[in-house]
């Protein structure tokens, strides 16, 4: 891929967060923190497409690594005469030790990738149905093993008084890191090599190509991102329960890559910021919202059942998603010329 | 020690799918510099050998063996990257992806740089004449230029041995008297054994050195085109067929 067809992806990215970006200001007072989790939400769903939009094997259990950068990035930031008292059972390694905001999203990102690195060797042998239940399954491993093992983490209870640092500066950062990170191993040879295993299995192996080794490689850059994006989450919502990181995000992030189209990191930022905006926009009217003049007020429990809609309605739309696959370019009038 | 003489071979093989055999003790020898024909009716076997030699197939019996060394547990994956290209009989062409992309993927699959790719790309666009095609996605390209594209993938993995499933299929006679040129020049320039299956016998006649015809899974004869063609039991159940 030449440096101009490059830059013309990166950039359209670009300027779409930048834009997201500019509205979160215009709009601090408001629906800024709305804007935020857009951003964060959209970099969970840019982490899964790293994986499942290149490999073409969709991940049920991607959540995994957002839960375990989440607890991971939120625990470590808590001061630790806090942990003590909270969470008296925890392993001393944890309860004694406290870092700052930028370690604890490195420290997610990197327990992300090891524990993606661990689940895959054995995961990324399977194809197809098999490997979506599995990574299910995954899911539901690490939940429970989240929810009840109260060493490692707050088990049942509410993990409380994280700092509360993804604001504006670092939603929109975190966000632009993470699509360049994804975007770099897309373009990289690594990345093209593994669409080449999603467009034709046997024809990628004729041509010398492990489609183990090049899944596996992906599965950990995609678990890293989600740790990442999960010390984002944690650290916007200033505290978390195992429920916030399981089902219902699964649900939202496969939404958002689907809808936007998956295959494309255009599709899953697109589809991440109008399914979040969507989300939160459900959320208000479900307590009730004064738009143009009228009360809006419509059941709780509309929201999921609404964007389930939304989904099926742009599915039988346009099948491929919002992008049918393809990448956003922005090309100068030379190149478009050429 | 003198190193071996590089070759692929399949020794005694045979393939039965669930009582059906597919393949019986079929030895088969491909060497460098040369092209060797592989024919025979529909339902001979000749993908099935393919599939056995490129690890797509396991052998019920017999050896694979490739530079003298059995290959039998290789991946095709492995032997994909230890020399051995092929083609497929239905293209299998990385539809979403363009003419170029198909190319430089497969040379990116070698472990080659990214620069190297693009230009091991264009070289090949021109030898096949896909040039004007290079931003076309794959799934639009017509049957016979997808075989070329298949062809020129293989190639782009620099391979020792060339393995062809029906390559010309879908072209006329004038672009089948090309691609025969070009066989042979790839196999003089880069040094390369080619195995080549299709029902184009003018072609398969005019560009090989040797032939191999197989019937109901078994060697039915061997040996040059005139020898071959001359044969009195493939005239009765092949070529007086066609």
């Amino acid at each position: 891929m030449r440096v101009q067809e490059r830059f013309s992806e990166l950039s359209g990215l670009l300027l779409v967060i930048l834009a997201v970006a500019l509205g979160q200001l215009l709009f601090s007072d408001t629906i800024g923190p709305q804007f935020q989790l857009a951003m964060v939400t959209t970099s969970i769903a840019v982490s899964l497409h790293t994986f499942s939009g290149n490999s073409g094997v969709i991940s049920f259990g991607h959540i995994s690594f957002v839960a375990v950068g989440a607890f991971s990035a939120g625990l470590m930031s808590l001061a630790p005469e806090q942990k003590s008292n909270i969470f008296p059972e925890l392993f001393p390694l944890i309860k004694d030790q406290q870092i700052g905001n930028l370690w604890s999203l490195a420290l997610a990102a990197a327990l992300g990738a090891i524990f993606a690195a661990i689940v895959g060797i054995p995961l990324m042998r399977l194809n197809g149905l098999a490997a979506g239940i599995a990574t299910l399954a995954v899911l539901g491993m690490t939940r429970n093993v989240l929810r009840n093992w109260t060493s490692i983490g707050p088990g049942a209870k509410t993990l409380p008084g994280i700092s509360e640092t993804t604001g504006a500066v670092q939603a929109t950062v975190g966000l632009l890191l993470t699509v360049a990170v994804g975007l770099a191993y897309q373009q990289s040879r690594f990345g093209r090599r593994l669409r080449a295993t999603r467009e034709d299995p046997a024809a990628s192996q004729s041509i010398g190509i492990s489609i183990y080794g090049e899944r596996l490689l992906a599965f950990v850059i995609s678990g890293g991102l989600g740790g990442f994006a999960g010390g984002l989450y944690v650290h916007y919502l200033g505290s978390i329960t195992t429920e916030q990181v399981y089902l219902e995000l699964t649900f939202l992030t496969l939404a958002m890559v689907v809808l936007g189209g998956l295959g494309s990191m255009w599709g899953a930022v697109l589809g991440g910021l109008l399914i979040s905006g969507f989300s939160s926009f459900l959320i208000e009217a479900q307590k009730g919202l004064g738009l143009l003049g009228r009360e809006i007020k419509i059941p709780s429990g509309s929201r999921d059942i609404l964007i389930g809609i939304l989904m099926v309605v742009i599915l039988l739309v346009r099948p491929d998603g919002l992008s049918k696959g393809g990448e956003l370019r922005i090309r100068s009038r030379r190149s478009a010329d050429s | 020690m003198i190193d071996p003489l590089p070759c692929l071979e399949a020794r005694s093989v045979s393939r039965s799918f669930e009582g059906v055999q597919a393949l019986r003790e079929v030895s088969l020898r491909l060497e460098l510099h040369e092209v060797v024909g592989l024919l025979g009716p529909n339902g001979a076997g000749k993908s099935t050998l393919i599939n056995l030699l490129t690890g797509f197939d396991r052998p019920t019996e017999g050896k694979i063996l490739l530079n003298q060394v059995e290959i039998n547990s290789w991946s095709p994956a492995r032997r994909g990257r230890a020399g051995l290209g092929r083609t497929f009989q239905h293209g299998h062409s990385f539809a979403g992806l363009t003419v170029a992309e198909n190319i430089e993927v497969s040379a990116l699959g070698m472990g080659v740089k990214p620069a190297v790719a693009r230009s091991q790309a264009d070289e090949l666009m021109k030898l096949l004449r896909l040039s004007h095609r290079r931003s076309n996605l794959a799934c639009s390209l017509p049957h016979g230029e997808e075989r070329l594209l298949g062809v020129a993938r293989a190639l782009a993995t620099t391979p020792q041995f060339l393995l062809l499933d029906e390559p010309a299929a879908g072209l006329n006679e004038d672009e089948a008297q090309e691609f025969g040129t070009v066989i042979r020049m790839v196999n003089e320039e880069r040094n390369l054994g080619v195995l080549l299956i299709d029902h184009n016998i003018g072609l398969v006649f005019d560009v090989c050195d040797r032939i191999h015809v197989l019937d109901q899974g078994m060697t039915l004869a061997t040996g040059s085109s005139k020898e071959v063609s001359e044969n009195p039991e493939v005239i009765t159940s092949y070529l007086g067929q066609t």
